[in-house]
């Protein structure tokens, strides 16, 4: 497929096969970023991060010189992975993949397509059974399985159309997929061992900008974190489950996880989740260990899993709404920090009065 | 040793002087694991060889009573702790064994003793005694003609899933039968040998149709998704649910079936009312879900999924699909408890299975036997009018002897 790929694709896609040989042509070094060239593409760098940590998203504005905005793609990963802090990494890394997830969603299916196989090797070609009206791609099964977002219905491969190996995909599918495979590129790049040679002292300023930022910003989340509610703030699905567990019943593996991902979340430690798993009927300590490791990043692809929003708990009968607790609820984790932040608040006011 | 062990050892031994067994691809990247004659408590486990000499020459010095090898392969395949065996990849294999399929034929070979109470009795075993509910139960298993068949079938809808749906091809696959009650299908496919647990957890649920959630296939209020307009010649799931809903509400068995299937009396009459009405709408082309769906309620249709699901889907043994570390048994080595090859087939040997032909390496000439509480039926032979000496095939003997009947050859 002859597909053209611009500057711009280039400065939308900095990840891209094609992206990365651009910027092998252009030979920038470290030395390079001494210098107001070098200046502006820190600066552009920093202010990627800065959006990944604020924002949660790096907005698709460019800057003026594409090669800047370019370059400060890997300088921005270079930045982050000399911290090497893995919530940073994570936050950017999913930042990074909203950002090319904006640009794909107006793309053309070619370039998509290009895109996929060029970069991430993906089988992915256009699909052209009219059977499937909104079908437009089809994907090796292996490609998706790998990518597959999120635990749910929708994503489960058995309510999928898999013919010949293939995955039958709408464009939001795909684009889906994509930003889970840009999150795991930025991830690994991440993790890769550096040692940055700076003669000049020009970057280490801009990491430690970048340090303190997101030291402040951590200081936030820690300290509401940290704290534990205790289980008067748990949402009932997750007492259900633990009531379950602790009463010797068998549990759904979706409620496992869901169960063990969540009390990761809230700061439990892998030996405190094996503790309350401890009473299932078949309990295997390695097995379960494995699994909690794995769900809490420690093992094979090292995210760290968040439990099931609420619609998919319902999806999986997990859900013990009644009807009124849960309201305005869309993710047991909210409801775990909304009910525990407003006892304390609760709390407080009973102290003063007292 | 007891005789028993010395006279299978010397029988087995035979079989290994002239058998080819099986070379799996990257010999040296396979963990293999024996169980010997004598030592039958005990699983050596760990052992790496470098060339196919070394293996061949391992089983005529030692003519184990069982033989494994790993499904994957390792950097270290001989390092004692797995974390240091280096897991460089796994094939994708598929066990089908009767043990964990309904047969109606368990009743007359299956039998299990409660270790502690001595209670005993023929079917499924129970997961506690039903006298004193102890956990500690002995099994005792046997294989005839009938498990042999549904096992078949269930190997054959297996493969079907794997080339139709995820479009292995024939040759990427190895099909074995596993020398007692079932098969394994083993994946070769470059594509798959890195996938992790989760992917093959993925594959192993879609086999079995875990999770097909009537919600993509069937148009309901309130509409959580865009449902499929499924037809009979579609692929995957949707084919499947469409054929099987029609020969569900077209069988005879359909009251039957429902009702185990736990739908209530009440609509289990009003289905059955408007049978003419759904087949009609089922054959209108393309069939008129819209309409059909509307005479159903969700609840209903989630259990009729549930059934339709269960009869399409494969009943594989899920853990050996998802484990990547798995050991299998070896094709063309001996089953220990069976004295039957593990046999290599392939599609049409599969289609034509005979275990006479494709099993069984020892003599067919009649012995006579003596057999104490003997399972009512085995292979092809009915042993239900209890006699007490009979005359038998001669592989049947070693199987009694291997499967630890209390049996013993009249010399004439």
């Amino acid at each position: 497929m002859d597909v053209l790929f611009t500057i711009e694709d280039l400065a939308k896609y900095p990840f891209s096969k094609d992206s990365r040989e651009y910027i092998e042509e252009l030979n920038f070094d470290y030395k390079d970023f001494k210098g107001p060239y070098g200046e502006r593409v820190l600066q552009r760098a920093y202010s990627r991060v800065n959006e990944a940590i604020e924002k949660r998203v790096i907005s698709p504005a460019f800057h003026e010189d594409l090669d800047v905005e370019i370059l400060s793609f890997p300088t921005a990963v270079l930045l982050v992975g000399t911290i090497g802090d893995s919530l940073l990494s994570t936050r950017y890394a999913i930042a990074e993949s909203k950002r090319a997830s904006i640009f794909l969603r107006s793309e053309t299916l070619e370039k998509i397509v290009y895109l996929a196989s060029s970069t991430f090797n993906w089988k992915l070609s256009l699909n052209v059974d009219s059977k499937f009206e909104g079908y437009m791609f089809k994907l090796h099964f292996k490609d998706y399985l790998l990518h597959v977002p999120e635990h749910s219905p929708a994503w489960k491969l058995s309510n999928r159309v898999l013919k010949n190996g293939e995955v039958l995909l709408t464009k939001h599918d795909v684009v889906r997929l994509l930003e889970e495979a840009v999150k795991i590129y930025v991830l690994e790049h991440l993790a890769k061992k550096r040692e940055i040679e700076d003669p000049y002292g020009i970057i280490s300023p801009w990491i430690e900008k970048i340090r303190e930022i997101w030291g402040r910003y951590k200081a936030r989340i820690e300290s509401r974190k940290m704290v534990d509610y205790g289980e008067e703030a748990y949402p009932p699905c997750i007492i259900s489950l633990i009531n379950d567990v602790k009463a010797g019943r068998n549990i759904p593996h979706v409620g496992r996880f869901a169960l063990a991902a969540f009390l990761l979340n809230i700061g439990k430690s892998v030996e405190e989740v094996l503790e309350i798993f401890k009473n299932s009927p078949d309990f295997n300590e390695n097995i379960a260990r494995y699994q909690i490791e794995h769900i809490a990043g420690l093992r094979g692809s090292r995210i760290k899993y968040s439990p099931f929003k609420c619609e998919n708990m319902k999806s999986y009968g997990l859900c013990r709404d009644d009807g009124s607790t849960c309201r305005g609820i869309k993710h047991p984790l909210q409801y775990y920090y909304k009910r525990g932040m407003a006892r304390k608040r609760k709390n407080v006011k009973q102290k003063r009065v007292s | 040793m007891s005789n028993k062990s010395e006279f299978l050892k010397r029988i087995f031994s035979k079989y290994y002087k002239r058998a080819r067994i099986y070379i799996p691809d990257s010999l040296p990247q396979r963990e293999f694991a024996f169980v010997y004659f004598g030592k039958e408590g005990y699983m050596h486990r760990h052992i790496a060889f470098n060339n196919e000499d070394e293996l061949i020459s391992h089983f005529k010095l030692h003519v184990p009573r069982h033989v494994f090898y790993s499904s994957a392969y390792y950097e270290y395949p001989a390092a004692s702790n797995m974390n240091e065996k280096g897991w460089l990849g796994a094939e994708l294999i598929f066990d089908i064994d009767v043990d964990h399929i309904e047969t109606p034929c368990k009743e007359f070979h299956d039998k299990w003793t409660c270790l502690n109470c001595g209670a005993s009795g023929w079917g499924i075993p129970p997961q506690l005694c039903y006298n004193c509910g102890s956990e500690k139960i002995r099994r005792e298993t046997w294989v005839c003609e009938v498990c042999l068949s549904v096992a078949k079938d269930e190997a054959l809808k297996l493969i079907d899933f794997l080339i139709n749906d995820f479009g292995f091809s024939k040759n990427d696959m190895m099909i074995v039968f596993s020398g007692h009650r079932g098969f394994h299908v083993h994946v070769k496919d470059s594509e798959i040998l890195t996938l992790d647990q989760d992917s093959r957890r993925e594959i192993s649920d879609y086999i079995r149709g875990i999770g097909v959630d009537y919600r993509f296939f069937i148009p309901t209020k309130p509409a959580l998704y865009t449902p499929y307009a499924l037809d009979f010649r579609d692929p995957a799931w949707l084919g499947r649910i469409a054929r099987s809903l029609y020969s569900l509400i077209a069988s005879n068995q359909l009251e039957e079936k429902l009702k185990k299937a736990g739908v209530s009396a009440r609509k289990i009459e009003k289905i059955t009312a408007m049978r003419e009405e759904i087949i009609k709408k089922l054959e209108e082309n393309p069939p008129n879900w819209s309409y059909i769906s509307k005479l159903i309620d969700p609840n209903t249709w989630e259990r009729i999924f549930h059934l339709l699901t269960e009869e399409e889907g494969v009943k594989i043994d899920e853990r050996v699909t998802i484990d990547v570390k798995r050991l299998i048994r070896l094709p063309e080595t001996l089953h220990g408890k069976t004295g039957m090859k593990v046999a290599l087939l392939n599609y049409h040997k599969l289609e034509e299975f005979d275990i006479e032909k494709h099993a069984v390496v020892f003599p067919s000439d009649n012995v006579k036997i003596t057999i104490k509480k003997p399972p009512k039926k085995v292979l092809n032979i009915d042993l239900s009018t209890k006699r007490e000496a009979l005359e038998v095939p001669f592989y049947v003997f070693v199987y009694f002897l291997a499967n630890g009947a209390e049996v013993k050859r009249i010399k004439t």
